[in-house]
């Protein structure tokens, strides 16, 4: 496609275009989910395009097509331009770009065992068999698991000079069952909810993950759900595991930490943020064990890639240093609103998706011990693991999270199960009482495939490296007035 | 989009459902070019046009399943689809069921082609919305949100006889006004552009921003409240998703699970789905070709029906009430043309009847998964929370949360208003959500 690229930007220059990229993108997908041991559905999905960004007179257009011609990708760049020219028409104020270094590189996701090349019988067999055992166990109604591969090939040009290509391989999986009676359903996930957990790895990743191992583990608390008491409303202290962590990083430090969020890009869908450039540098985030950190290189993350959707090298950035709000993720665009260049935090959904400002990998920096020094430390509080319901204000403040399952700890010891435990509060505040966060051996790299922004909607897959961290005081229960 | 593809579309699919390599093969063809022009404090920043297809093929070998997806209309894409599609039923196991995709059917008349939105060009749509913003400036308020239309076609053939298209167009506008604390929304759809009141919307999302203005506190408790129509779509959304289809019926976490016929919330509450009424994007069949048709699931609250496309219909051993999504989502059906049922009374006559209570205009990020099978939801308020006392809106309020068994609430509605007003339903531009003001006598926000 290069060369179909190159003609293209050149006439794009002719016509006065700013700045122009182009994107064009392959991915396949394969996808199969069980229902109670037998096979509910198994698919395949082949998407090409190419999407054609322009900056014309300081405005934005971009246009995207599944034809894959040079004809064709010449018109969606002409439709975007026809877009940038209508709304530089009107605008006040004009878009600039900060610098980039014009790449000429090609990446892969490195990966020990192509999932597209294992046979679709063991595939079938794992998800048909978990689920099949699950519903043989007593007190469980019902069972789903899920497998997901991906292989997106992608190529990048823009005006600059830049060239690159990069293959990111993305696999996949999960189990949910369900203990259910005529009074309640209760949902146990394994080894996350939302679908499992997602890496940029090859199927070594499921096998990995063993899905029969966790299974006596699951369904037992799965079944204990339907029995346990609700989980007492009140102000607690509380543990919550890597997955909840993964989860309340994500909502309340990730997408706040989204600049073009932070500057109101936003604020007409989802929102904006309480992060406002202000605050960069001296907002005092949480306490001074928290430090938070996005990073696309880190291996097998879900949002690991080596250079973003506009061509900018992937990079390191602390979100939040010693309890200290301090970074960003940025763009070309928005970093020049913080004095800066970009980060490399830019990414599409395929290619139809224009580029915005994603978290790649939002991850905690471990501190010390093990969740059972963390349980042994606590003398009176609530473990709670995977999470099952989100909720956050258009500010990114204040949140309500549930998770699927908890335990009393009294006196160091994990006690009895609690069912729906909700706890909530305002971002600063919660990670202000932050004042444990457990070591390496306990920290993994959890993965999304969910993370929805902008209109129209876009999804990504997120990584966080998260682990069992300790609040103190936190409002616990649904609240009721 | 270069045009509808009706005729090549429809051979295209007569010519693989024709395969013999299958007992039954289904090919559901999606083409859409979209546009959608972002605008965020006062400026268009982002505008994104994409023009796309999906070509889903479901063949039937026995009783194994196989689905394959490409968006590619060349022949050579779609053969090598089918090929896939055959390989996986080859590959994969025997189901327990018998899967019954429709056969040919009558569809009623359904008009949601306008060439108003079809034709409407860049520049006059931005045009119309920079016009809005001039009115903004003078009023000292920001404007963000979208104008976005979609052009599209869908056709289902299958191999038992079944042929199905319809064409459709598209029209959102969604304006939020800010400034400082205070904001304000308005959003319309419609299948025609030319009867969205643009820069009218955008006035009224920066009227409610500056009656937002200067918001005082007041503390959790249990509130009288009057939820205007963008607020109840949301939980009238939750409440499908989370207790609407078939597979939330099937593994108990739904609401509706071993309920049906008993009285599950108050008996002014009536929601049903019809996908031919043409006040809610309306479409004359499902994703299987099924005929659209009126689905009653609460009827003066009590829980009556249920959402099935033929894969979940054939595990329960029932009918299709023409909800499929497209071959292979794994979610499952849903409701997509929600109705809550209006009242009798009118909108402007509530805020008098509520007396003493609150105002939420619309309501932000609602999960229903905290406990569905007690439609326990949590959700901020948004963009206008007031504080009424004796039918009159004294002050804003900041914004709340709320974490209420919304089914219980709806046991506890007073009042509903003649009027509704209709919201996009999820992705797919052809749902919607279409519901009335309620007043509710107790409601819970939390903190």
């Amino acid at each position: 496609m290069k060369g179909i690229f190159v003609s293209i930007l050149a006439r794009l220059k002719k016509l006065g275009v700013d700045y122009a990229d182009i994107r064009h993108e392959r991915i396949m997908t394969e996808s199969m989910q069980a229902l109670d041991g037998e096979v509910e559905g198994f698919s395949t999905d082949t998407s090409a395009g190419v999407g054609v960004r322009i900056l014309y007179r300081g405005a934005w257009g971009f246009a995207a097509t599944n034809i894959v011609t040079e004809e064709s990708a010449m018109k969606a760049a002409k439709e975007a331009l026809a877009m940038a020219r209508a709304f530089s028409a009107v605008n006040t104020g004009k878009a600039r770009l900060s610098v980039s270094e014009p790449f000429v590189e090609s990446y892969s996701t490195p990966y020990e065992i192509d999932p597209f090349s294992v046979a679709s019988d063991k595939k079938i067999s794992l998800i048909a068999g978990v689920t099949g055992a699950a519903l043989r166990e007593k007190g469980i109604s019902s069972a789903e698991a899920f497998l997901e591969f991906s292989r997106a090939e992608k190529e990048f040009c823009n005006t600059d000079g830049a060239f690159i290509s990069q293959t990111i391989l993305t696999s996949g999986g999960g189990y949910h069952v369900i203990a259910g009676d005529n009074d309640d359903a209760q949902v146990r996930s394994y080894p996350d909810g939302h679908h499992g957990l997602f890496a940029t790895r090859g199927y070594e990743l499921i096998e990995e993950l063993d899905f029969m191992g966790s299974l006596p583990r699951v369904t037992a608390e799965a079944r204990s759900l339907l029995y346990a008491r609700e989980c007492p409303s009140g102000v607690r202290d509380i543990i919550i595991d890597g997955p909840q962590l993964a989860l309340q990083i994500h909502e309340s430090c990730g997408h706040p930490a989204e600049l073009d969020r932070a500057l109101g890009a936003e604020l007409g869908f989802a929102g904006g943020s309480f992060l406002t450039p202000d605050k960069l540098g001296t907002f005092r985030y949480g306490s001074p064990i928290v430090n938070i950190y996005a990073d696309p290189n880190e291996p097998g993350g879900a949002g690991s890639y080596r250079f973003d959707d506009e061509g900018v090298r992937a990079q390191r950035v602390d979100l939040v240093r010693d309890g200290v709000f301090t970074g960003y993720l940025t763009s070309r665009e928005s970093a020049l609103a913080v004095g800066g260049v970009s980060n490399g935090s830019m990414r599409g959904e395929g290619w139809g998706g224009l580029p915005l400002i994603r978290m790649s990998n939002v991850c905690i920096t471990p501190g010390q011990g093990t969740l059972d020094d963390l349980v042994s430390d606590t003398k009176d509080g609530i473990l709670m693991s995977v999470n099952r319901s989100w909720s956050i204000d258009d500010r990114r403040l204040n949140f309500q999270f549930g998770a699927e399952i908890a335990w009393e700890i009294k006196n160091g010891k994990v006690k009895e199960a609690f069912r729906n435990p909700v706890y909530y509060g305002s971002t600063p505040g919660f990670w202000a009482s932050c004042d444990a966060v457990c070591g390496r051996s306990e920290w993994r790299l959890w993965g999304l495939n969910s993370c929805a922004k902008g209109e129209p909607m876009q999804v990504a897959h997120v990584g966080h490296g998260a682990c069992p961290a300790r609040f103190r005081s936190v409002k616990v229960g649904v609240g009721k007035p | 989009m270069d045009g509808l593809l009706k005729d090549r579309l429809i051979s295209e699919g007569e010519r693989i459902a024709a395969s013999a390599q299958a007992d039954s093969i289904e090919f559901v063809a999606s083409r859409e070019s979209s546009s959608t022009m972002r605008f965020s404090s006062s400026r268009f920043h982002q505008g994104i046009s994409v023009t796309d297809a999906s070509f889903h093929i479901r063949v039937l070998i026995g009783r194994k399943i196989g689905v394959a997806s490409t968006n590619s209309i060349e022949r050579s894409a779609l053969d090598r689809c089918l090929d896939e599609a055959l390989g996986i039923a080859r590959a994969t196991r025997e189901e327990p069921f018998l899967l019954k995709p429709p056969g040919p059917c009558r569809y009623a008349r359904v008009n949601s082609f306008f060439e108003s939105t079809a034709r409407a060009s860049y520049d006059e749509k931005a045009s119309l919305v920079a016009s809005g913003f001039r009115e903004a400036l003078v009023s000292g308020v920001s404007l963000s949100g979208a104008l976005a239309t979609v052009v599209g076609e869908a056709v289902i053939v299958n191999s038992r006889g079944l042929k199905a298209y319809h064409p459709y167009t598209f029209a959102h506008l969604s304006s939020v006004a800010s400034s400082g604390d205070a904001s304000g929304f308005a959003s319309a759809v419609s299948n025609d552009i030319s009867r969205i009141d643009i820069k009218g919307l955008m006035r009224a999302s920066a009227e409610t921003c500056l009656r937002s203005s200067f918001p005082k506190e007041t503390p959790p408790g249990v509130y009288r409240v009057l939820l205007e129509p963008s607020a109840v779509s949301e939980l009238v959304h939750w409440l499908s998703y989370t207790g609407f289809g078939a597979k939330s019926f099937h593994d108990k976490t739904g609401f509706l699970s071993e309920r049906i016929g008993e009285a599950v919330t108050g008996e002014k509450v009536t929601i049903y789905d019809d996908g031919l009424d043409a006040k809610g994007m309306a479409i004359p069949f499902d994703f299987e070709g099924s005929p659209k048709k009126r689905l009653p699931l609460i009827e003066r609250g009590v829980a009556s029906g249920i959402a099935y496309d033929s894969l979940t219909a054939s595990i329960e051993g029932r009918e299709s009430t023409g909800h499929a999504s497209f071959p292979g989502d794994n979610e499952g059906p849903f409701p997509d043309h929600l109705f809550m049922e209006g009242g009798d009374v009118a909108a402007i006559d509530m805020p008098g009847l509520l007396g003493d209570g609150i105002l939420v205009k619309s309501f932000h990020y609602v999960n229903g998964l905290l406990n569905p099978r007690e439609t326990l939801m949590t959700g901020m308020t948004r963009h206008g929370t007031f504080l009424v006392r004796d039918g009159v809106v004294k002050h804003a309020l900041r914004p709340m949360r709320f974490t209420e068994k919304v089914l219980e609430a709806f046991g506890r509605i007073e009042a509903v208003s003649r009027e509704t007003a209709v919201y996009p339903n999820g992705a797919f531009p052809l749902s919607s959500v279409t519901v009335p003001y309620i007043l509710i006598d107790g409601f819970s926000f939390t903190s």
